[in-house]
């Protein structure tokens, strides 16, 4: 592997990128046009669109939302198998990192944070909660659409976790967007051509950077000629 | 209060003639419904349909003696005290009147289907064309004129009764009693308990209910509570809380950024200024 312009680190392919964003995007599609049954203050989006156009918007982009990880997991195999083995081995680590990040969140720096893999702690109980959370949505979504084919007590079971699952993800999705956008702006660009700025790794995910280099993957001199020009 | 109005129906005296299915589509202008293939069978319809609100179901059994049956009602809403289909429609379109009707307002209706999915008894049907649930409005607009509705009006064998809530317990009691004196030792009043009502439609059955298809205790699921008592109010306050602390956050963000970089203009804090810039 080597770094791009000497200063970029690749972090995420392509494909993994693309089902990032087809994931997102037909996420908050789908908030947002389910919204108005959730909530009185939104029903304008049915009164503008027509309850019927949204509700058949719904499902449609429910279907893409449903089967995007599985061809994720098909094509972009690598970047998906790290998100599960990171969430799998959390560890004592992790939990400290998110406890003590708090401050970062409002721009304050904290001293003493363990350095962090591929994804941090906070990362991870991310990772870990949407997995969940999704999983739920689209599973309870498409039973709530083909409800024919359910027992009559389930279904308003259904769309109470429906809902109490599109509500935590919601929010948990609006943390992620601001610790991207404006806690590490400098992680956007991974989600964007794929690689990220050698010294954002350095400071985030150290022990990442340290795997590669015991992987071999990237010389110990081409980092360290990277990040002096940061010195 | 409104004085409370009932409608019976009096399953044995039921002939199963069909007359008040037709009567109900005569009066809310309903097509034909030709959608079940004949299995010979005289049940017509399997279930209610957008443009069935009343169906008289004709279910065949043999008894414990080997003896054949048929098990004869007029299926319709029942009209429940406690309507699950109003109290979880996320529109507030499904209104239990002061004398007893559960009416949908069709201009409020957006056609989610819930009322069916919360419904003991799956009643509501989605008028697929209008994109409006659908379901029996006990005729209320001729009630509010004083008539009968359409299918009481027309019944041919005195089997559907319709008035006051006293009028009406008192022939029921009458009926069970004489049900009883026959021999029918399962007979019992379904939607009262001969005092009290717990839906404005209610039946003499002869047998137990389950015999005819309806659940011995029909109740409201504590999901649609779950759902709006319970996280309706959160996810409101969830999601407003969440793009409001969001953007207080990020003020807070850059208040604390631009001290920074007024305190010393370190490497650090322009690297990820342009690095941000560059986004
Ligand atoms: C496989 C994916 C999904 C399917 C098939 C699906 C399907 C449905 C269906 C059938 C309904 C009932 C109302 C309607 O027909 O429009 C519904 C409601 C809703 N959906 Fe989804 N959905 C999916 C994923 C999601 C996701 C990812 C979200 C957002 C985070 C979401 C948010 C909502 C909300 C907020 C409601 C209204 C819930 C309420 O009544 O409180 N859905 N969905
Ligand atoms: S039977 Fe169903 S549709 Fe009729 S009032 Fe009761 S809950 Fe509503
Ligand atoms: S289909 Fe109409 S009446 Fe039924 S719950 Fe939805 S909005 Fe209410
Ligand atoms: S009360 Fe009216 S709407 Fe209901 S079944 Fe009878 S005729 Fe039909």
């Amino acid at each position: 592997m080597k770094l791009i312009k000497n200063k970029y680190i690749p972090r995420h392919t392509k494909p993994f990128i693309a089902f990032h964003w087809i994931n997102a995007i037909s996420f908050m599609l789908l908030f947002f046009s389910g919204l108005p049954l959730l909530c009185e203050g939104f029903g304008w989006i049915y009164d503008y669109l027509g309850a019927e156009n949204v509700q058949t918007f719904h499902h449609i982009m429910g279907v893409i939302f449903f089967i995007n990880p599985y061809l994720g997991l098909v094509f972009a195999w690598k970047g998906y198998r790290r998100m599960i083995s990171e969430v799998a081995t959390f560890s004592k680590r992790d939990l400290t990192f998110a406890a003590k990040f708090g401050p970062e969140l409002i721009g304050m720096e904290v001293h003493g944070l363990a350095p962090q893999g591929f994804y941090n702690g906070g990362e991870k109980i991310n990772i870990a909660l949407q997995m969940i959370a999704c999983g739920i949505l689209a599973f309870s979504g498409m039973a709530l659409w083909g409800s024919d084919y359910f027992s009559s007590d389930l279904k308003p079971w259904l769309i109470a976790f429906h809902s109490i699952c599109a509500t935590i993800a919601f929010a948990a999705s609006l943390g992620h967007i601001y610790l991207a956008v404006v806690v590490s702006p400098g992680s956007v660009k991974g989600m964007v051509d794929g690689s990220v700025d050698i010294k954002y790794a350095k400071d985030h995910h150290s022990r990442w950077l340290a795997e590669l280099v015991n992987n071999g993957e990237i010389s110990r001199k081409e980092l360290n000629d990277a990040l002096a020009k940061y010195r | 209060m409104a004085k409370e109005v009932v409608m019976l129906h009096d399953v044995s005296r039921c002939s199963g003639c069909r007359a008040c299915m037709v009567a109900c589509k005569q009066w809310h202008d309903l097509p034909a419904d030709m959608s079940t293939e004949f299995e010979g069978e005289y049940q017509s319809h399997k279930d209610l349909t957008s443009t069935t609100y009343n169906l008289v179901k004709f279910n065949e059994r043999l008894d414990s003696k080997g003896k054949f049956h048929w098990d004869i009602i007029k299926y319709q809403c029942m009209h429940c005290a406690v309507p699950g289909c109003a109290e979880g429609c996320p529109k507030h379109a499904i209104t239990k009147l002061e004398h007893g009707p559960v009416v949908i307002n069709e201009d409020l209706c957006v056609g989610c289907d819930y009322c069916s999915m919360n419904c003991p008894f799956g009643i509501p049907k989605l008028d697929e064309k209008k994109h409006k649930s659908t379901k029996c409005d006990m005729c209320y607009d001729r009630i509010s004129e004083g008539m009968m509705p359409s299918c009481a009006k027309t019944c041919t064998a005195q089997a559907i009764d319709f008035g006051y809530k006293d009028k009406m317990l008192e022939i029921a009691n009458k009926r069970l009693a004489e049900l009883k004196a026959e021999g029918h030792e399962d007979a019992c009043l379904y939607g009262t308990d001969g005092e009290n009502l717990t839906a404005n439609m209610i039946y003499v059955l002869p047998e137990k209910p389950s015999v005819y298809g309806l659940p011995e205790q029909p109740k409201v699921s504590d999901g649609m509570y779950l759902w709006r008592d319970v996280i309706k109010p959160i996810g409101k306050l969830a999601s407003g809380g969440a793009l409001l602390g969001l953007a207080g956050m990020m003020i807070v963000h850059s208040m604390v950024k631009s001290q920074d970089e007024e305190k010393n203009t370190d490497e650090k804090g322009d690297h990820i200024k342009d690095e941000a810039d560059k986004e």
